[in-house]
């Protein structure tokens, strides 16, 4: 086992030694057009970072796709509750989660677009492609109730709102933790992938468009960046809440 | 209301566990069954708790308000024993008599503390502690002094008598002096 400090210390060159070879890369390329080198890339994103619109464009994605986000994490619970609570309701939605899961993003965003706004779309397509993880990871977790548990709630007749904390969501903690993880990184990523198709004005995915039309090699890479950060920061503050909201409800008895 | 027991059966896979029992018991009666392992004692429990369904037969006379003591403690580990306790009693029992309760057990200590932080003793007297204090009709024990020194047993076995001296009172043990200071008359070989 590698030790702490050390890991950390590997992780640092790690990453020291892929901004040195992109660096090389850009030099040797010498190609603005192609690829940019990370200093370039550095300089773009000091200079968005500056700009007022770039600060609307984040609010606006974030707005939305953390909205399709929610959304989907709320839908998930109660989908997967019922799911739990009646076979014949896990049977019946089977062949949708799937659909969504097996139907690529691309076709989704094209056929939304007839009917949805460029606006609407990234809460849509978001919400969408992060469902069925949620879906999978909190039906997981409420199936791995202590059928222990259960046994002695049903014997004492504990009312459903009292099994919550102490039986359902130790259960369903985990793996709902685990599978918002995933979800988070989907759905930025899904999210912003829908707003460059749909060109959509203000957002961060019609930024990226224009950067790509305009040939800013160092804005789209800069644009990226912020994409990954953001994506980061929201999954770190989702799942301190989630953690917390956990505890409370836990202690609540 | 008699609780009765009906010509059951009940076989898991290939073997048969219970056949063809029929048993007969009071309301307010005291029982102690016996019988060597895998005879069926704790199948017979949990028949008559509804956890199991037999392949024939009927159980019949299960009154509303019934209560156990497990054979596991069954305890949810990230609630405290206060909260194990408030999750079957709700709020209807005040905290009072739920921390002389603990204090008869000699458990009063650990209202406060989180279930996985329990001794194997303490957690068994948080899960009887559990059991009688939703006064039932109906307690049913399997094993319940398991783990428990002479002292903390003896103090088991008031605390039941007192908390529910008119409940019909299941009992498996291996230990017949557990049923003999609960004050059980009737033995039920299995």
């Amino acid at each position: 086992m590698v030790p702490d400090p050390t890991r950390k210390a590997l992780r640092i060159l790690s990453v020291a030694l892929a901004l040195v070879l992109w660096q090389l890369a850009a030099l040797g390329l010498h190609n603005r057009l192609l690829l940019v080198g990370p200093i370039q890339v550095a300089l773009a994103l000091w200079r968005l970072l500056g700009d007022a619109s770039t600060w609307q464009a984040i609010g606006f994605t974030f707005q939305r796709i953390s909205l399709g986000f929610l959304l989907a994490f709320l839908v998930a619970l109660a989908l997967a509750a019922a799911s739990a609570a009646s076979h014949t309701v896990e049977v019946l939605l089977r062949p949708y989660i799937l659909a969504v899961q097996s139907v690529p993003v691309a076709s989704f965003i094209v056929i939304a677009l007839l009917w949805l706004s460029g606006e609407k779309l990234g809460t849509f397509i978001s919400f969408l492609m992060v469902l069925p993880v949620l879906y999978a990871n909190a039906l997981q977790g409420l199936k791995n109730a202590d059928p222990q548990l259960l046994e002695m709630a049903r014997v004492f007749r504990v009312p459903l709102y009292r099994r919550i904390p102490g039986i359902y969501l130790p259960a369903l903690a985990p793996s709902l933790r685990s599978g918002s993880r995933v979800a988070l990184g989907m759905c930025w990523k899904s999210g912003v992938a829908a707003e460059v198709i749909a060109v959509t004005s203000h957002s961060i995915g019609g930024m990226l468009y224009d950067a790509k039309v305009y040939l800013e090699i160092g804005d789209l890479f800069a644009w990226t960046v912020i994409i990954v950060a953001i994506s980061a920061c929201f999954e770190k503050l989702f799942l301190f809440l989630l953690d917390r909201v956990f505890r409370a409800l836990e202690t609540a008895w | 209301m008699e609780l009765i027991v009906s010509h059951i059966t009940k076989a898991y896979g290939e073997k048969t566990v219970l056949e063809d029992v029929s048993l007969t018991f009071e309301s307010g009666g005291r029982y102690r069954i016996s019988g060597p392992s895998g005879r069926g004692k704790t199948t017979l429990l949990r028949l008559i708790l509804g956890l199991e369904k037999p392949q024939s037969g009927t159980v019949t006379g299960i009154p509303d308000r019934k209560a156990a003591v497990f054979q596991e403690d069954r305890l949810c580990r990230n609630l405290t024993v206060m909260g194990n306790l408030r999750m079957v009693l709700g709020r209807k029992v005040p905290d009072r008599a739920i921390l002389d309760t603990l204090a008869e057990l000699g458990i009063e200590q650990a209202a406060n503390l989180p279930a996985s932080q329990l001794s194997g003793g303490m957690a068994r007297r948080a899960a009887l502690a559990r059991a009688i204090l939703t006064d039932p009709e109906l307690l049913v024990l399997d094993e319940p002094f398991t783990g428990l020194d002479e002292e903390a047993t003896d103090r088991c076995r008031r605390a039941i008598l007192s908390h529910c001296p008119n409940a019909t009172l299941l009992l498996v043990t291996h230990h017949p002096e557990d049923g003999d200071k609960l004050g059980i008359r009737e033995i039920i070989n299995l």
